[in-house]
């Protein structure tokens, strides 16, 4: 089967853009959450809270792309150019569908619904709806825009399970590299704040509520004090190809793809299992040829709720013990949703490299049981490592990664 | 009822503005598809955002005829003075309605 390994990685989220300063800025316990007064004028939303993407400059997109770009193609196709930069994936790879490009969003653009069904329901025409809303609420926004802007000729795929995304959509461009359907993937996920996705928490009880005065000690995963999800958003892009198809252009090679796996709890819509969320990662260490000895960290997805932070801890615990060093990064950037997970792995991957795994932000009384968090940052370059993303739904997906090593 | 020069100066900023054309590019004889890299997409925004501006109805089997930037600004000064003279005209038939009752 082929090798896989990452060669480039793309950012865009509340702590900034450049992975190595949003790495340092993670080191420095920095938080990416603020006050959101759109939320604040929100009649019965409780939320307040969110995890802005700051100075983004879309202006940087050419208008014919951008025409009908919802911020959420924008964030991506800004993280896809400059994990591509890095990566350094010759132009001619896209037009000549070389390149699978696999991402996806929660939804289409909550902002282009919002202006869809304002101007529709207040006139009850169409008339006055842009020629473009609906290419900002399509399922595949996101990576549709991405094609465009990049010429890419080669499979589109959507990534649609919402927090698991990026971890998806990583999966995905495993599998397309491993079975020879393309040299190389772009993987990864984005999402824009909105009240959707705030109302979202906020309504089944799962959102961080107030905490106006103090934004940056929430959310607080892990922690005895934790009481939510902060929303957020951003995007993540991972470039992947095949380790034979880097090692012909001289590719610095970041990490190595070992494993994917999923499952679906199928057992209820919202409420998280610790035996889905088992299953995914033991599925990933079969698929990667590993054992769980062989696991040396495990960033966890951890959001901050009650019941879904002890239900992972539970599930890790089951598949790790009590020995493997776990972190999530929610507590520094939010919830970025679809973005989180390739966040999540670029973040890991420059801790591995510069063998300094980051902790949990505003994680000060752990009151999970079996697993050791980190509440400070760990000296650490782990040979392999495993990161999770769970979402509504039941759906679960872990990706193993490992150290090149040749 | 608004100026020529006022209608033209409106449209020309909403071509600049919601569709970044370079100011420079427009005069009359510009080709909106050809010289103004205005398709299919901008073409619905536009009729949107020049009924939106000039509270009118514009016909969209007429717009699709228009080819240059000149025979928008006369199509639309056209449109607006249909509409203010439509206005003019329920207004003075209100007006005759009241003083009769």
């Amino acid at each position: 089967m082929k090798r896989v390994v990452i060669t480039g990685m793309g950012l865009c989220t509340p702590l900034g853009s450049d992975p190595t300063a949003v790495y340092e800025a993670m080191l420095s316990g920095e938080s990416g959450i603020e006050r959101i007064p759109s939320f604040a004028a929100v009649a019965d939303l409780a939320v307040v809270l969110g995890g802005p993407v700051r100075g983004f400059e879309a202006q940087r997109i050419p208008r014919k792309y951008r025409r009908s770009m919802a911020r959420m193609a924008q964030y991506a196709a800004a993280a896809a150019a400059d994990a591509v930069a890095q990566a350094r994936i010759p132009e001619t790879h896209f037009s000549a569908g070389k390149v699978a490009i696999c991402a996806g969003s929660t939804t289409g653009s909550p902002d282009a619904m919002e202006e869809f069904f304002r101007e529709y329901l207040s006139t009850g025409s169409i008339r006055g709806v842009s020629g473009t809303a609906f290419l900002r609420v399509m399922s595949h926004t996101v990576p549709a825009h991405l094609a465009l802007v990049f010429g890419s000729t080669g499979p589109v795929h959507t990534a649609a399970c919402a927090c698991a995304i990026s971890n998806q959509a990583v999966g995905m461009g495993l599998d397309l590299l491993r079975l020879g359907r393309a040299e190389v993937a772009l993987c990864g996920g984005a999402d824009e704040l909105s009240v959707l996705g705030a109302a979202t928490f906020d309504l089944v009880g799962a959102a961080v509520r107030g905490w106006g005065d103090k934004p940056t000690e929430r959310p607080a995963p892990f922690d005895a004090s934790r009481d939510g999800v902060v929303v957020a958003e951003g995007a993540s892009m991972l470039v992947l190809e095949t380790l034979e198809h880097a090692q012909e252009r001289g590719a610095t090679v970041l990490a190595e793809v070992l494993g994917y796996g999923e499952s679906c709890d199928a057992t209820h819509m919202s409420s998280p299992e610790p035996i889905g969320m088992r299953q995914a990662m033991e599925r990933a260490l079969v698929d990667a040829g590993c054992v769980a000895s062989d696991i040396e960290y495990v960033n966890a997805h951890a959001t901050g709720t009650t019941i879904g932070d002890a239900a992972e801890a539970q599930a890790t615990f089951e598949v790790f013990g009590p020995d493997v060093p776990v972190s999530s990064f929610k507590g520094h950037f939010g919830h970025t949703l679809a973005a989180c997970g390739g966040i999540e792995l670029a973040m890991s991957i420059l801790g591995m490299r510069g063998g300094l795994m980051p902790p949990t932000k505003n994680l000060r009384s752990p009151d999970v049981a079996g697993i050791r968090l980190l509440t400070e940052p760990l000296a650490l370059s782990p040979r392999r490592f495993v990161s999770n993303n769970f979402a509504f739904g039941g759906i679960n997906a872990s990706v193993v990664i490992g150290r090149f090593e040749g | 009822m608004q100026s020529a020069e006022t209608i033209i100066e409106e449209l020309n900023s909403i071509l600049i503005k919601q569709f970044e054309v370079e100011p420079g590019h427009i005069h009359a004889d510009a080709r909106l598809r050809d010289d103004l890299d205005l398709d299919s997409l901008d073409a619905a925004d536009l009729l949107i955002a020049i009924e939106k501006r000039f509270r009118v109805r514009l016909d969209d089997v007429e717009v699709r005829k228009l080819t240059t930037v000149g025979e928008m600004h006369a199509y639309v000064r056209q449109v607006v003075a249909d509409a203010a003279t439509g206005r003019l005209s329920q207004t003075a038939a209100s007006d005759q309605s009241v003083s009769g009752s």
